[in-house]
């Protein structure tokens, strides 16, 4: 549960970050890689959050 | 002409010389790339040790996902970053003298005075103070 929720914070952080970072990079293969990290940590975040719902509910 | 008892002002440093910085944009990549592999890393570190305190199977499933994915995302970085030579992870001599060289030309940058424009607009911001 406790864990669930750090991994939450990580992974919010690590959105915005990659979000961010887009406005900077430049490499054309770079930036690539860091918009299927945004997805994947966007995909994350969603299912974190839906495990910590139902736990709450439980 | 600095007083060691008081940190120094990042915004009072010499005045920008283009000069010096003719592949800025490249490093700008180089050093995103390399704060991206770091918070990769770190990720695979926390999602690791979240393993170990999963309570049920189903947050198991999830979290073994998210390091799998994490360690594949790591592959692919460390890779494109050697292929940019960006990382020697087989030639620590030349790693070192690229992260030398970094080191010193980000702390150059750090002595820039860089935002001096936007100082006053974001004074404007600043969190108000709750009343006691």
């Amino acid at each position: 549960m406790m864990e669930i929720h750090e991994l939450l914070n990580f992974k919010t952080i690590c959105t915005a970050k990659a979000k961010a970072m887009d406005g900077l990079v430049t490499d054309r293969e770079l930036k690539q890689l860091m918009q299927l990290d945004l997805q994947q940590s966007m995909q994350a975040l969603n299912n974190l959050q839906a495990l910590l719902t139902r736990a709450h509910a439980q | 002409m600095t007083d060691v008892n008081r940190a120094p002002n990042p915004n009072m440093g010499p005045p920008l010389d283009i000069e010096d910085f003719t592949d800025m944009i490249g490093f700008a990549n180089a050093s995103a790339a390399l704060e991206f592999l770091l918070t990769v890393k770190s990720g695979i570190r926390n999602t690791a040790m979240s393993l170990t305190e999963c309570a049920t199977p189903e947050v198991r499933t999830e979290v073994r996902n998210q390091l799998r994915q994490a360690l594949d995302m790591h592959e692919k970085l460390s890779q494109l970053m050697i292929n940019k030579g960006w990382l020697h992870p087989y030639n620590p001599g030349e790693q070192f003298q690229l992260d030398l060289k970094s080191a010193q030309m980000t702390a150059r940058l750090a002595q820039m005075p860089l935002f001096k424009d936007r100082i006053k607009v974001l004074e404007t911001f600043d969190t108000p103070q709750k009343p006691n």
